[in-house]
Parts: C-alpha cells; sequence; structure tokens
C-alpha cells in the first residue's frame, strides 16, 4: 500500500494499541493449564492484519513489542520469556508462509497460534531441561487451529475493507 | 475449492503432527511400576538438581530460588506442593504424585518434581507372551 511514513506509522501504533486492549481482554480469561503465558490468541489479529496491510517488518516489530508490553502490562516477568519465544517463533513462520499467495489467511493464522504455542513449549522444555512438556502439546496445537482459524477467517473477512477505509482517509 | 488444497495440507499436517506427538508420548511414557522397588523423589530448579529424597520418607522441603518460594511436603507416600508463590498456583492444585515417571511442574519458580525408580528405569516397554 502507498502511504506515507507518517501515516503508516501512524496506523500501525493504532494497531499496536488494538493489540494491547485484546491482551487485556486475553488476561481475563484463566486456561486451565499450565504453561504461562499460553493464551487464546485475540491479540495476534493486529499481527495478521498488519503482516497483511504493511508487511513483514511491521508485524515483527509488533508482535515482539506486544509480547513485551503485554507481559510487563498484564502478565508477570516471568512469562515474558516464554511469550517472546513463542511469538518471535509466531511472527516469523507467519511470514515465511504468508509469502506463499495459494496459502491464505486464515491458514497462516493458524500457523502463528501453533507456533506461537510451540514456540512457548519450547522454552518451557528448555528451561526446565524436561521433555515431559511435551504432552501439552497436542492439546495446544488443536486449539491453537482452532482459534486461529477463527481469527484468521475474520482478518481475512476484514482485510479488504479495511484496506479501502485506510485508502480513502488518507487521500482526503 | 481447489485452490483451498494447500491450506489443507498444512492443517492436516499439523492436525496429524498432533496425533502422532499424542501417540508418541503415550507409548513413551512408563506405566505405573512393575516393580514395587523403592522410588526416589528428584527436585529440580530451573533444570538443575536440587535434591534427592526418598518416597518412603516424611519431608518438608522448602525450595527457595530467585525465582520464587515453595514448599513440598513428601507424606504418606505422595509428594505434592503444600505452597508456592507463583501466580496461577497450578502446582499446589495438583493433588500429588505417587508413581514413578510422573511429575509436578511450577513452571513461574522452575521447580520440577520427579518420581523415579531407584536404579533407573524398571519398567518393560513392552510385553509379549
Amino acid at each position: 500500500m502507498q502511504l506515507p511514513t507518517s501515516k503508516r506509522t501512524a496506523f500501525i501504533g493504532v494497531l499496536l494499541a488494538f493489540s494491547l486492549i485484546l491482551g487485556y481482554v486475553e488476561s481475563l480469561i484463566p486456561l486451565p493449564f499450565a504453561i504461562p503465558g499460553i493464551k487464546i490468541g485475540l491479540s495476534n489479529l493486529p499481527v495478521i492484519l498488519s503482516l497483511y496491510l504493511f508487511g513483514p517488518f511491521p508485524a515483527f516489530f509488533l508482535s515482539i513489542l506486544k509480547a513485551v508490553i503485554i507481559s510487563i502490562l498484564f502478565g508477570n516477568m516471568n512469562s515474558m520469556i516464554y511469550s517472546l519465544a513463542g511469538a518471535f517463533l509466531s511472527v516469523l513462520m507467519m511470514i515465511l508462509f504468508s509469502r506463499f499467495k495459494f496459502i491464505h489467511i486464515p491458514t497462516v493464522s493458524v500457523i502463528g497460534a501453533v507456533f506461537h504455542n510451540l514456540g512457548q513449549l519450547l522454552m518451557a522444555v528448555f528451561i526446565l531441561k524436561t521433555h515431559s512438556l511435551w504432552f501439552y502439546f497436542p492439546v495446544l496445537a488443536l486449539s491453537g487451529l482452532v482459534m486461529g482459524a477463527l481469527l484468521g477467517g475474520v482478518s481475512a473477512l476484514i482485510i479488504s475493507p479495511i484496506k479501502k477505509i485506510i485508502i480513502k482517509g488518507v487521500s482526503k | 475449492m481447489k485452490k483451498y488444497v494447500p491450506d489443507l495440507i498444512v492443517i492436516l499436517s499439523i492436525v496429524a503432527i498432533s496425533f502422532a506427538v499424542y501417540f508418541f508420548i503415550m507409548i513413551s511414557s512408563s506405566p505405573d511400576s512393575y516393580d514395587d522397588g523403592l522410588k526416589k523423589v528428584t527436585i529440580s530448579v530451573n533444570g538443575n538438581p536440587f535434591g534427592e529424597y526418598m518416597l518412603e520418607e516424611e519431608k518438608n522441603i522448602v525450595v527457595d530460588s530467585e525465582f520464587g518460594h515453595s514448599l513440598i511436603c513428601i507424606h504418606d507416600g505422595r509428594v505434592f506442593f503444600k505452597e508456592a508463590d507463583c501466580p496461577d498456583k497450578l502446582c499446589v492444585l495438583n493433588q500429588g504424585i505417587m508413581n514413578s515417571g510422573e511429575q509436578i511442574i511450577c513452571l513461574p519458580n522452575r521447580v520440577v518434581v520427579n518420581i523415579e525408580n531407584i536404579g533407573g528405569e524398571g519398567e518393560f516397554d513392552a510385553i509379549a507372551y
């Protein structure tokens, strides 16, 4: 999208703020099983939007920053390392898969969700030096699949209208 | 519809891998021990060994580290977290373990409590008659 840098920055900032609010909503929902930082994935919506609206670098920046800020604001500092690991792997894989035009937005979102959980799990396995945590993986993968698909479906539906709104708003 | 084939491949791969991991875990996790041998409780903090105790003992173990404080009790052949200062308290909610191969993990405090058979793996992987 052709946008002046200042407008671009502003919109990315709005997406970041949006992801923080979604992060707050997520923090209100406790999950019964146990890897700190495991979330239902709402806050990935702005990351997906920024990936398809503004490109891989803003998406990466958004993902990492979101993980840090949300951990500080709503999580505890201990969960930050897990969240960062998850966010890092997740956004990298999303960027990779989004390169392929034949893979559509909901699938990319699923990839993001699953790899976010996987990244957190890998970090936990690494820190605790125990492989028993792997028995969480099937549940995490499947729930990531479901939530990712839902989120991705929403993203796919709103991406074109949002593009139009952004462009129309700028050309005033 | 045909244009969604790659998506389906990705999704199904994820599902397949989940099931594969699930079965792998099921197969490799040790059953309730066949032997009634002695069991030991190992506690590790942040991946480093912290201590080993016999399951038959009665002991209260204080685990204090830069990650937090937990109190682990061995009582009546069970191991459980009596208290912990982690935010989720999932470790305390765990009712306790008594069989080898079972674990309680407090992730915020980075504590892993394990039960092992003395003398390493005593279970059989498979028995054929």
